[in-house]
């Protein structure tokens, strides 16, 4: 088959807003499954305020922010890039896709060298460790364990989305992504910035405030 | 908000400026910048709500700008907005139920004779 789109579709602009639709319900869906670690959190803050105000001051603030910051600029390579491959510029696009990969790359650098950190405390998920044994308030354990929860699940989702633009870069260079079959690329960076909007708002609840 | 198959955009179509993309990043950055100054400042139960208020904005401005929501087909925006919406609907809710509750879920001792 030589067309640009699948037979089932009408034309190539039908196919990439049916993938569109798609991938923006999947991203929904996504959405929904952080949404139940951000209520628990929300019930957990609200019964007890001071034992998360203790571990927020208690987490390492600067890893968590310079990670946010490379989040930011991840993102705005990721829209880059797109942007790039939709204007034929196909080295550009690749250069700022396989940027966006490495950033990701030391996002999850940065986060494991936070666990890391942790572990050497003594928090681990559970409220196990030496550190729930010398600090007394009980509900420093739901904080730590919502902690490795929801910055696990969305460090899970980083690799994942490292993989996928991976697959896209490769698809650049055969160059069977291009400016009249750009949708796999631009559903790529929309999972690429579901990342990064995740993580705009466990930043201020895990590390700021 | 537009809708139907004449709003399928093609990658032409949506050709924006790459200067308007790194103008977004720089906001963000500076954003979430202003976002770890306020955090060295003690401003009581008010920290949380105002760091929370900004990333709303930031989030605002990617899925709007980077994610191209704005852009989208009434279809997209609907899924997206109802995401949200029930999003926003289960962290309050729960967090209310959670922070308003005023007498114990178990019956006291004097009325269990």
């Amino acid at each position: 088959m030589n067309s640009l789109h699948a037979e089932h579709f009408e034309s190539a602009p039908k196919q990439a807003q049916a993938a569109r639709l798609g991938m923006w319900i999947f991203l929904a869906s996504e959405f929904l499954l952080f949404a139940g670690l951000f209520a628990l959190y929300g019930g957990y803050r609200a019964h007890a305020p001071t034992a998360f105000e203790e571990g927020v001051r208690h987490s390492t603030k600067a890893l968590g922010s310079l990670n946010t910051a490379v989040l930011l600029v991840s993102s705005t390579a990721a829209a880059l890039s797109v942007h790039a491959a939709r204007a034929g510029r196909r080295k550009r696009a690749m250069l700022l896709l396989a940027s966006t990969i490495a950033l990701g790359l030391v996002f999850l650098g940065i986060k494991f060298y936070e666990y890391s950190l942790h572990f050497r405390e003594g928090i681990f998920p559970g409220g196990t460790g030496r550190f729930f044994s010398t600090h007394a308030d009980p509900s420093l354990a739901p904080f730590w364990t919502l902690y490795f929860a929801t910055t696990g699940l969305h460090a899970v989702h980083v690799a994942v989305g490292t993989v996928v633009l991976a697959s896209s870069l490769f698809s650049l260079w055969r160059g069977t992504i291009n400016p009249q079959r750009i949708h796999p690329l631009e559903n790529a960076a929309l999972y690429w910035h579901l990342v990064d909007t995740i993580w705009i708002f466990v930043w201020p609840l895990y590390y700021l405030a | 908000m537009n809708a139907g198959p004449s709003n399928s955009r093609s990658g032409e179509a949506r050709k924006g400026s790459s200067i308007a993309i790194v103008a977004t990043g720089v906001l963000l950055l500076g954003l979430a910048a202003a976002s770890y100054g306020l955090s060295f400042v003690h401003s009581g139960s008010w920290g949380l709500p105002l760091a929370l208020g900004i990333a709303a904005l930031k989030a605002g401005i990617v899925i709007s700008v980077f994610m191209e929501l704005r852009r989208e087909a009434a279809s997209v925006q609907i899924a997206a907005v109802t995401a949200l919406l029930m999003m926003l609907l289960l962290v309050a809710l729960t967090t209310a139920d959670v922070a308003t509750r005023t007498v114990p879920t178990v019956l006291p001792p004097t009325a269990a004779h």
